[in-house]
């Protein structure tokens, strides 16, 4: 079955290629039935495939089939093939097996809606393309999936394209998407001018051959990060994720968790022994990586839009991810990813849950004491709050943990300052939104309150599977702390994590960096129960008192207006000057004067058309007498 | 190898044209779309034949039927070019009343002559199957014989044609009096080993190409074109803008492929095709901006692409010339096939006015159609638009940059008629009522398989360009 691996990526691809020909004729109960079934596919080869993989031991490189030779022009040759091997294996796990859940609960969640083949068809490809940029063995064909997956994140952001807000949020994701891509265009580009391939099977051998000066190196690690920074949403541009809100919870499930912003910490991790290189490009990673995070987690301090402060988390997670490349620990990095992937699609599913029985609610303020309501939602939902705090013994703990160690072992004292920062805000963030939804008083509006219920069966049994794994799955890699050789998931990872391992510490600083975190995560805690169940009047009278501060971050630091004034609105005013300038009179001027020249000049010629043999002849005839006396004379 | 075996491609097309006459006898009007399918069972048939004896070399006739992969390809692509044109004709023929029988054995005769010319390497047989492809081709140009514009097309297409082959033979009598034979080896080995430039070979090879000129319709030798692809049944049509251009070019890849290389009076050849190839681009683009017929427009297009084939040729990218070969192939059956979906009983719809709002009420034929003519335009990620860039590159690389310039300004000016009709179907609301009855099976196989292909090689071309390396790898190199 696992020479079959390569089938994972077309079953969601054929799903969607059949719902958007034939779905409007098609009944509801069939199309989500298909569409799950299309992912439930991918996600039993992924298993299937992934088991192979562990019994052929460590040694195993994994699998590469080529299908087809895609371009061949001259010495330049692309080929159309996947490969699954370790991290490969990992991400399709995650996006197949998250996806799936999410595609469960959609079924639910979308139910009235009344585009809903639509919805499943961009669904499905939206996983087609993500696992086509996972499975993909070189850069090229990495993109397309990569550009695959902007294209859906687009079409889904703005699916309720009837919104205005939608549409531009739509828009905005895109146009964002497009800078990073520009960058990491350009840097296939040197790999492809360098070395004459994008398989990342030779460009690792590159690397290990020394075929890349370290400049080199540094130029193109960075400028594959800037594809990265756009894809993942870090400083600086990170502002389409928040307004990527706009589109139904689950999509937002999906671009968070399994899709989309995994790409750009995929693809580092997947170029480590490229990155490995330049120490200046790790920095750089790092730095932003630190930086996103505490920057983004104290934005999601004040918003009061559920979704909002979920989205600012990721972006605040995912700068965790990037420290752990930064640091070189490509391996805890992706395990993040991994136990992220799970805690974060549970807290969108679960913000979806309550906005299902709140008859579309966002705003905290409007809710509160929901726990008696809401039986399932409550539960799970705080498993994910308490996972993505970084309590010990749920998963995100284990990750975040690894990330931080790493980075402090590798004497990045103040990233790792900064990183702990960021825990301490984000275990005060996330649960000041879990004591404003589900405890406290009651704030409802009064007929969001006649219609409150507990979701569907659909939509909860994901919460509960989901919930599960924001539990166990940061088992796979316990710290160094409890004995040697207990980091599954690094040692499953090692054949394709090239890279040396960083410096080691004593077990007694590890255990008080594990005590850091953890006292960190409790405080912040801590505070959380103080400001918003003990003495609610604390945060009012902090706001009056840094009525500035407040402000700046309730308006995201003015990010918006910035970009807005300095980079759309004067490329708006420029182009507007070139179309009136230089577009108008000059293009359009010269356009017209040839088109009425060569009007003139077909005229002209077609009064030789006349229709009589006698003068088709005679044309030919002094053709061949002017070729013949060339030729002759 | 000399073996009967290289027959067989060739053999299975004759005895299916002549199974064909003979049932036609038997056969009632109405039952006649059984000939159709006889004609592809042989065709088939045929293909297979071609399929099996890839890279096998095989000869016959003591090597004037070369059956090397070059002619194995082109013959592929020939016999599929027929199979195309047979699907659309079908419902095409019962609708305009011109369902007769001997349609099917003039095609197929049309398609051994085609045949014999790309397999052989000797000038009197690729004139013989030439001229049965002619005597073929005049007959089904007159086929609406009720219709004024088709006999008026078959005429012409008759006297100018036999005006046409008088060069050519005359060109083959001055090569056999210069090089004393006639198999293009050999006149080549002439021209390489000739220091001083015999006029009698410079006349004859001259002769020569206003022959072919004409089939493939070069300015200005191709007056003939539009006239006849208005008048003729529009499936012939389709056949005539495939067949004769893959056949002209197959002989003059292989006159040219051994000739260029370092021969003395390489130059003034290649700089009279260079001004052909630009008088073929430019007049072919603009006379095509003023036509409203979209046969015509079509037939104007044709020309164009005889040009840019052209400059393949002059820049001996013979794998990019059969590569453009072959996305024209379906390109331009397809936008024929869309052309002969629009029509009813008696009735076809050729003029642009008849296409606003198309796109809209025949939506698969609109979307179809689009495609085609932006392939033919040659916009990615259409095949037309590799073809277009692999044919320019190489030419550039030749140091043609004048040439390639002409050549992309003339596209340009193409964008604007293909343009023209995508919208008119779809940015001019409906003024009269169409009503189409040729809605068939086959019509839309044929336009879906000629959209397969168009998307084939403008994304994924890796594997078939493998293969026309293959088949060009098979001419000899100097």
């Amino acid at each position: 079955m696992a020479e079959l691996f390569w089938l994972i990526p077309f079953f969601p691809a054929l799903s969607s290629l059949l719902l958007i020909l034939f779905g409007r004729k098609l009944p509801r109960k069939y199309i989500a039935f298909q569409a799950c079934l299309a992912v439930f596919f991918s996600l039993a080869l992924s298993i299937l495939s992934f088991l192979s993989l562990l019994g052929s031991g460590h040694e195993g490189h994994g699998l590469i089939k080529n299908l087809f030779a895609w371009i061949h022009s001259g010495s330049f040759k692309v080929d159309l093939s996947l490969q699954f091997d370790q991290l490969t294996a990992v991400m399709c796990l995650v996006v197949s097996g998250v996806g799936f859940l999410i595609h469960v609960y959609s079924s639910g969640y979308m139910a009235e809606d009344k585009s809903f083949a639509r919805f499943f068809a961009y669904m499905n490809l939206f996983t087609f393309s993500m696992l086509l940029l996972v499975m993909a063995s070189n850069l090229v064909l990495m993109f397309v999936g990569w550009e695959g997956v902007g294209l859906c994140s687009y079409l889904l952001i703005g699916f309720w394209f009837e919104k205005p807000s939608a549409a531009d949020a739509g828009k905005k994701a895109f146009i964002v998407n497009r800078i990073g891509d520009a960058g990491f265009m350009l840097g296939i580009f040197f790999i492809l001018l360098h070395i004459g391939s994008a398989e990342f099977a030779a460009v690792n051998h590159a690397v290990e051959a020394g075929g890349f000066a370290q400049g080199l190196a540094t130029l193109i690690a960075l400028l594959l990060f800037v594809g990265a920074i756009g894809k993942s949403a870090q400083i600086p541009l990170y502002v389409w994720l928040p307004d990527a809100m706009e589109g139904p919870t689950p999509v937002s499930a999906l671009i968070h968790a399994a899709t989309m912003v995994t790409a750009g910490v995929y693809m580092v991790a997947r170029m480590n022994l490229l990155y490995s290189l330049s120490p200046v490009a790790m920095q750089v990673v790092a730095i932003v990586g630190a930086l996103t995070a505490v920057y983004a987690a104290s934005m999601a301090l004040t918003q009061n839009d559920i979704k909002r402060v979920l989205a600012y988390s990721t972006i605040s997670q995912l700068g965790y991810m990037f420290i752990g490349l930064g640091v070189g620990a490509y391996s805890a990095a992706v395990f993040h990813l991994y136990t992220h992937a799970f805690f974060k699609s549970l807290l969108f599913l679960g913000a979806g849950s309550v906005m299902h029985a709140l008859s579309g609610e966002l705003d905290l303020r409007k809710m509160g004491g929901l726990r008696k309501y809401l039986p399932l939602t409550f539960p799970t939902f705080l498993i994910a709050t308490i996972a993505i705090a970084g309590v010990p013994f749920f998963s995100g703990f284990f990750s975040k943990d690894a990330i931080l160690t790493s980075a402090f072992a590798n004497g990045q004292y103040l990233i790792w300052a900064l990183g702990l920062m960021g825990a301490v805000l984000t275990a005060f963030y996330m649960f000041r939104v879990v004591f404003l939804t589900f405890y406290g008083k009651e704030r409802l509006e009064p007929e969001a309150k006649a219609h409150l219920h507990e979701s569907p069966k659909t939509m909860t049994i994901p919460l509960v599977i989901l919930a599960f794994f924001s539990i166990v799955a940061g088992y796979v890699g316990l710290p160094i702390v409890l004995g040697k050789n207990v980091n599954l998931f690094d040692r499953f990872l090692e054949p394709v994590i090239h890279a040396p391992h960083g410096a080691h510490l004593s077990l007694s600083s590890e255990w008080m960096l594990i005590l850091a975190s953890v006292a960190v995560a409790l405080f912040g805690i801590f505070i959380a129960y103080v400001f918003y169940l003990k003495k609610p009047d604390i945060p009012h009278n902090l706001v009056a008192r840094f009525p500035w501060l407040y402000k700046l971050l309730y308006n995201k630091y003015y990010m918006d207006e910035i970009y807005n004034a300095t980079f759309v609105n004067s490329t708006i005013k420029g182009s507007e000057l070139v179309y009136k300038h230089f577009d108008l009179k000059v293009i359009d001027g010269a356009l017209n004067g040839s088109a009425k020249t060569m009007n003139t000049i077909g005229k002209l010629l077609s009064s030789l058309q006349t229709g009589l043999i006698k003068d088709y002849a005679l044309v030919f005839l002094l053709g061949a007498l002017i070729l013949l006396g060339y030729f002759v004379f | 190898m000399n073996t009967f075996a290289a027959l067989y491609p060739l053999l299975s097309i004759v005895v299916g044209a002549l199974v064909v006459l003979l049932l036609e006898v038997f056969l009632k009007r109405k039952n006649r779309d059984y000939l159709a399918f006889i004609s592809i069972l042989f065709l088939l048939n045929a293909g297979r034949e071609c399929i099996r004896v890839w890279n096998q070399g095989y000869t016959y006739f003591d090597g004037n039927l070369q059956l090397d992969n070059l002619a194995l390809l082109l013959c592929l692509i020939l016999t599929l070019a027929t199979l195309l044109v047979i699907l659309i004709s079908m419902k095409y023929l019962r609708l305009q009343n011109v369902n007769f029988g001997e349609y099917y054995a003039l095609l197929l005769f049309a398609l051994s002559g085609m045949i014999i010319m790309v397999s052989s390497t000797d000038l009197l047989i690729i004139f013989l199957g030439l001229e049965v492809l002619s005597m073929s081709s005049y007959a089904l140009a007159g086929l609406k014989i009720e219709d004024v514009r088709s006999t008026e097309a078959a005429v012409k297409y008759f006297l100018l044609g036999s005006f046409a082959s008088a060069f050519l033979v005359f060109g083959l009598a001055f090569l056999y009096g210069a090089a004393h034979s006639l198999d293009i080896p050999a006149i080549v080995n002439f021209f390489r080993a000739d220091t001083s430039l015999s006029l009698m070979a410079l006349a004859g090879l001259g002769f020569v190409i206003i022959g072919f000129g004409f089939k493939i319709a070069w300015v200005p030798f191709h007056m003939w074109t539009p006239d006849v692809y208005e008048g003729s049944p529009t499936p012939v049509t389709a056949f005539f803008s495939v067949g004769p251009k893959v056949v002209g070019f197959a002989v003059l890849i292989r006159l040219f492929q051994l000739y260029w290389s370092e021969s003395l009076n390489s130059q003034i050849v290649s700089s009279s095709l260079w001004v052909i190839a630009v008088l073929t681009m430019v007049a072919g683009n603009l006379l095509a901006l003023r036509q409203r017929n979209v046969k015509r427009i079509l037939a104007y297009s044709s020309i164009a692409h005889a040009g840019y084939l052209l400059v393949a040729l002059l820049a001996e990218d013979n794998s990019g010339l059969v590569f453009y070969l072959f996305v024209y192939l379906f390109m331009n059956i397809g936008a024929f096939t869309a052309v002969i979906a629009l029509s009813k009983k008696g009735t076809e719809y050729l003029d642009l006015e008849n296409y606003k709002g198309i796109g809209f009420r025949y939506p698969w034929i609109g979307a179809t159609l689009s495609v085609f003519l932006f392939s033919l335009a040659g916009f990615p990620p259409t095949g037309g638009f590799l073809a277009k860039f692999y044919i320019f590159a190489s030419a550039v690389h030749e140091g043609f940059i004048w040439l390639v310039i002409i050549g992309v300004l003339a596209s340009l000016i193409s964008v604007y008629y293909y343009l023209r009709i995508v919208v008119y179907m779809y940015m001019h609301t409906a003024t009269n009522d169409i009503e189409i009855d040729a809605y068939n099976p086959a019509l839309f196989l044929v336009l879906f398989l000629c959209l397969y292909g168009v998307l084939q090689m403008g994304i994924f071309p890796g594997n078939v360009l493998i293969i026309i390396k293959q088949a060009v790898a098979s001419l000899p190199i100097f």
